[in-house]
């Protein structure tokens, strides 16, 4: 019992010399007892080696969360990978893909199947590849430039998807759900091009914007009808559309006559260069991208494959990607599918 | 749930975790901005080396994302990343080497280039190294990680699998041992 007490009572005191309090002061405190303030002294001749906690940097703590990230996105898509290759290749295939990443050949390997759509076994691993896309884009414009294309492949999906139902290449069940589904993703990431602020600033861009939001109504329109169980959807994602090509259009509105008080003559439809060029007297920058950037075409055609996944913007460019495979595979039935492989580095 | 008892802050934390969790990177750099300060200091006080802090406070952050990323319902993000960091301290000790070699704490205090007041191995101080060479491996564990790393006794019990309690007896019987082994003055 006694004992007890003692060591509650050492530990006690014990933590206020962590939190700095001197071994006196606590002694003080107590009724004489030789063998607690023994034992408290012995205690501090350990506490007083404890140095001063060294503080972390913040940026480079945060570099290695950017490469942690980028490290698990790209394990998903390897397995990913690895979970179709078990029913799409030959057993000959996987074995010899698999000696080549444990030999460290192939750090990564990314499947890219451009032509999937909600619905089929290879869409999650075009959405990773997207993730991924972004991950390694640094340039906040650039960026919103990827989430804009992305928006426009969901586009695509939708609208594939709506004809495969017309034509009744999807069973009854699946294919409302899907449909939604496909709508669903559409208005996600059409929400998410406006997360960027260089948006509203960025001539080009917006009009874009408001392209897209154009091609997105008329798209949605036709669905509502072919698809009508889908219809409350389209009209929620319609009307998505809408409120995002008016917010564009107030912007560009700001800006044009922003541009026209500074100086005088702005015609509408601008390249990226005239925005460079126009005179030095605006209150407002103007940010534009210097240099177009090629971003890679989605189309519904198998024959595209993504070139680059992204550029950063000091010069150390993670330039990705060096040979690309075209793997003919056997799926479940008759048909072959092809799958674009691309190795990452 | 209590969503009109939470603070502003609460508020501003939950909403950029929902926003997080819908891919917004925005948010998500802005909740390291908002934990790092926080963080930082409850993984530097446990840890002394200054890189191994720098990778544990990754860790937290890296964990952070996927759990966002994977729409897991966290109904504190503060309770949460605290508790990451805990166990990834704990997890950090426990993977270590058993210290039973006390010449790896001689060469931290003497070579660690993060120090900030530059400790002498002087003689008190190797006196009391050869005297924590006689006590047991639990009793210099616990030493070691309460005294000098600043462990509380439950991620002590974590880390070398002993209740707390049990920690706090073996820290009492470390003590004295360890008084008679020192040179008397």
């Amino acid at each position: 019992m006694a004992r007890q007490k003692h060591e509650e009572i050492l530990d006690k005191y014990i933590k206020e010399l962590r939190h700095g309090e001197s071994v006196d002061r606590i002694l003080e405190r107590q009724p004489k007892n030789s063998t607690l303030a023994d034992n408290l002294k012995t205690a501090s001749l350990l506490t007083s080696l404890r140095t001063k906690p060294a503080n972390a940097d913040s940026k480079t703590v945060w570099s290695k969360i950017q490469a942690g990230i980028k490290e698990n996105l790209t394990q998903e898509a390897t397995a990913h990978v690895f979970h179709l290759f078990r029913f799409a290749l030959s057993r000959a295939t996987v074995a010899i893909v698999t000696i080549l990443v444990a030999v460290g050949l192939v750090n990564a390997t990314a499947v890219t199947a451009q032509s999937s759509v909600p619905g089929e076994t290879l869409y999650p691993i075009k959405k990773t590849v997207e993730r991924i896309q972004l991950a390694f884009t640094v340039d906040e414009t650039k960026k919103t430039e990827v989430r804009l294309k992305h928006a426009e492949t969901r586009l695509i999906e939708v609208q594939v998807v709506a004809q495969q139902t017309e034509e009744g290449q999807q069973n009854n069940e699946t294919k409302t759900a899907v449909v939604k589904a496909a709508i669903g993703e559409l208005a996600e990431t059409t929400e998410k091009i406006g997360q960027g602020p260089e948006v509203k600033n960025n001539k080009e861009l917006l009009e874009k914007v408001v392209e897209f939001a154009d091609k997105q109504s008329l798209a949605l329109t036709d669905i509502a009808e072919s698809v009508p169980e889908a219809a409350e959807e389209a009209a929620k994602a319609k009307d998505k559309a809408a409120t995002a090509k008016s917010e564009a259009q107030e912007s560009l509105a700001r800006l044009s006559s922003e541009s026209k008080t500074n100086n005088g003559s702005e015609n509408s439809s601008t390249t990226t260069n005239d925005i460079l060029t126009s005179p030095t007297s605006t209150s407002e920058q103007v940010r534009g991208t210097s240099t177009p950037t090629t971003l890679p075409k989605t189309s519904s055609s198998t024959d595209e494959k993504v070139k680059k996944y992204g550029e950063t913007d000091n010069g150390t460019s993670t330039e990705l990607f060096i040979p690309e495979a075209r793997f003919e595979t056997q799926t479940g039935g008759t048909e072959t599918t092809t799958i674009d492989v691309i190795i990452l580095k | 749930m209590a969503e009109n008892t939470d603070t502003a802050e609460q508020q501003k934390v939950r909403n950029l975790v929902r926003m997080a969790q819908k891919g917004d990177d925005r948010a998500f750099e802005k909740l390291y901005q908002l934990f790092f300060p926080r963080l930082s200091r409850f993984v530097s006080y446990r840890v002394s080396h200054k890189e191994t802090t720098e990778d544990i406070l990754s860790h937290v952050f890296i964990k952070a994302w996927q759990a966002l990323q994977d729409q897991v319902q966290i109904a504190s993000f503060n309770s949460w990343v605290f508790t990451v960091a805990r166990n990834l301290v704990i997890d950090h000790y426990r993977t270590r080497k058993e210290f039973a070699d006390l010449t790896e704490l001689e060469n931290f205090i003497e070579y660690e280039d993060n120090v900030i007041e530059v400790i002498d191995l002087d003689i008190k101080t190797k006196e009391l190294l050869a005297a924590m060479r006689h006590l047991t491996s639990d009793q210099q564990q616990v030493l070691r990680l309460k005294l000098i790393e600043g462990l509380d006794n439950e991620e002590i019990g974590a880390i070398i699998d002993k209740n707390p309690g049990t920690v706090r007896v073996i820290q009492h019987r470390a003590i004295v041992s360890l008084k008679k082994y020192l040179v008397p003055k």
